[in-house]
């Protein structure tokens, strides 16, 4: 994390990558105990993942990140969880979804949370979508959207921001 | 989208991040105090006898208490806007400050008679204290959310509550030096009554303002 917040964006990735599956797992088991349906776990990791990197500065660099990381994990979790209580459910779908799930975990694991994404509009979704999708770097996508390397920049950067907020969103409907 | 390529996207996002949360709440202090000393110098004057009143123990116990206040809130307020959970028996710190109210006011029952006792607490300019402290509290109020917004607190109505807190112990100090009503009575109805409603405040907005 110091690497990252330092501007070492190969670091960051794999914190990051090593992260999720850690929070995955924690999640899946959050959503079991509160006897939720699997279906939404990928959407909090999502939550979590761009909370911490939104949020980062309220890491303390001379404190250890576990408790920290654990700290947002859980305030995503029980997020997710009012949100769902406040949502009416159909019993016999979620029942399937749980037996799916856990026949095949690896099967959610690779799905989309399109929840998420489908709040970006215009050009903050473009820019999210070539430089995640299609993993091209910043001077690339400038290049392709005839826009400057700054633009991108930024419309990167409120594109996440904007993700971080969608789900308030939500819970406002 | 799936979560790798958001890893892809997030790790992409080289903006720098916002300055460390304790130096943005310290910040959010700080306007609030200069925010308060010029609403203060606008509405109203530092009393006549300022000097004279330094030397008295009750004058100076006012500052005590809101001073006490202002360190508790303060230090409450930095832990709260990180996401770590903060446990109620921290919050008991708060506590600091009414104790200092309590002492205050035992002194004062065995130098007063009783029968002054109620004249003394309700003092001659209560209504102006219990209106002065919100409207003084207001805008280190509103500094003290907008610095917690770039925080992640995981208790956002206590965040909002200690903002509150913060905010009135600042508002208090400075309308201390023109209160004339020093009597640590008075300050336990009128003070307290004041900062609550300004904690309320705090709190409202904690809900509506500071979850993430």
């Amino acid at each position: 994390m110091r690497a990252a917040i330092g501007g070492d964006n190969a670091a960051y990735r794999a914190l990051l990558q090593s992260l999720s599956g850690v929070l995955r797992a924690a999640v899946r088991r959050g959503f079991a105990q509160a006897g939720a349906p699997l279906n939404d776990v990928e959407d909090v990791v999502q939550e979590t993942l761009l909370a911490m990197h939104l949020k980062r500065n309220t890491w303390d660099p001379t404190q250890p990140l576990g408790p920290w990381v654990r700290a947002i994990a859980r305030h995503k979790l029980i997020d997710a969880l009012r949100r769902r209580g406040r949502r009416i459910q159909i019993p016999i779908d979620s029942v399937i979804d749980t037996l799916s799930v856990q026949e095949d975990s690896s099967g959610v694991d690779r799905q989309d949370a399109e929840r998420l994404v489908n709040g970006l509009s215009g050009r903050q979704r473009e820019v999210v979508r070539a430089v995640s999708l299609e993993g091209q770097s910043i001077r690339q996508v400038a290049e392709r959207m005839q826009m400057k390397e700054v633009a991108v920049r930024v419309a990167l950067h409120r594109g996440l921001k904007t993700l971080g907020a969608q789900h308030r969103k939500d819970q406002e409907e | 989208m799936k979560t790798d390529d958001l890893i892809n996207a997030i790790s992409a996002d080289t903006q720098a991040a916002r300055a460390p949360i304790n130096w943005i709440v310290w910040g959010g202090v700080a306007v609030g105090v200069v925010l308060t000393a010029l609403l203060f110098s606008m509405l109203l004057s530092v009393r006549p006898n300022f000097e004279a009143a330094l030397g008295d123990w009750r004058f100076l116990m006012k500052w005590a208490f809101s001073l006490t206040l202002l360190t508790t809130a303060v230090a409450l307020t930095m832990r709260l806007a990180r996401p770590q959970w903060v446990s109620d028996t921290t919050l008991l710190v708060l506590l600091g400050a009414p104790l200092v109210l309590m002492a205050g006011i035992f002194a004062e029952m065995l130098t007063l008679p009783a029968n002054y006792w109620l004249p003394t607490m309700v003092g001659d300019n209560a209504l102006a204290c219990v209106i002065y402290i919100p409207i003084l509290s207001s805008l280190p109020l509103a500094a003290m959310i907008m610095a917690l917004r770039q925080g992640a607190p995981s208790r956002p109505v206590v965040a909002g509550a200690t903002a509150g807190l913060v905010a009135a112990g600042i508002a208090a100090t400075f309308y201390a030096t023109h209160c004339t009503n020093d009597s640590p009575m008075f300050l336990g109805a009128w003070y307290l009554l004041g900062t609550a409603i300004v904690t309320a405040a705090g709190a409202l907005l904690g809900a509506k303002l500071l979850r993430w």
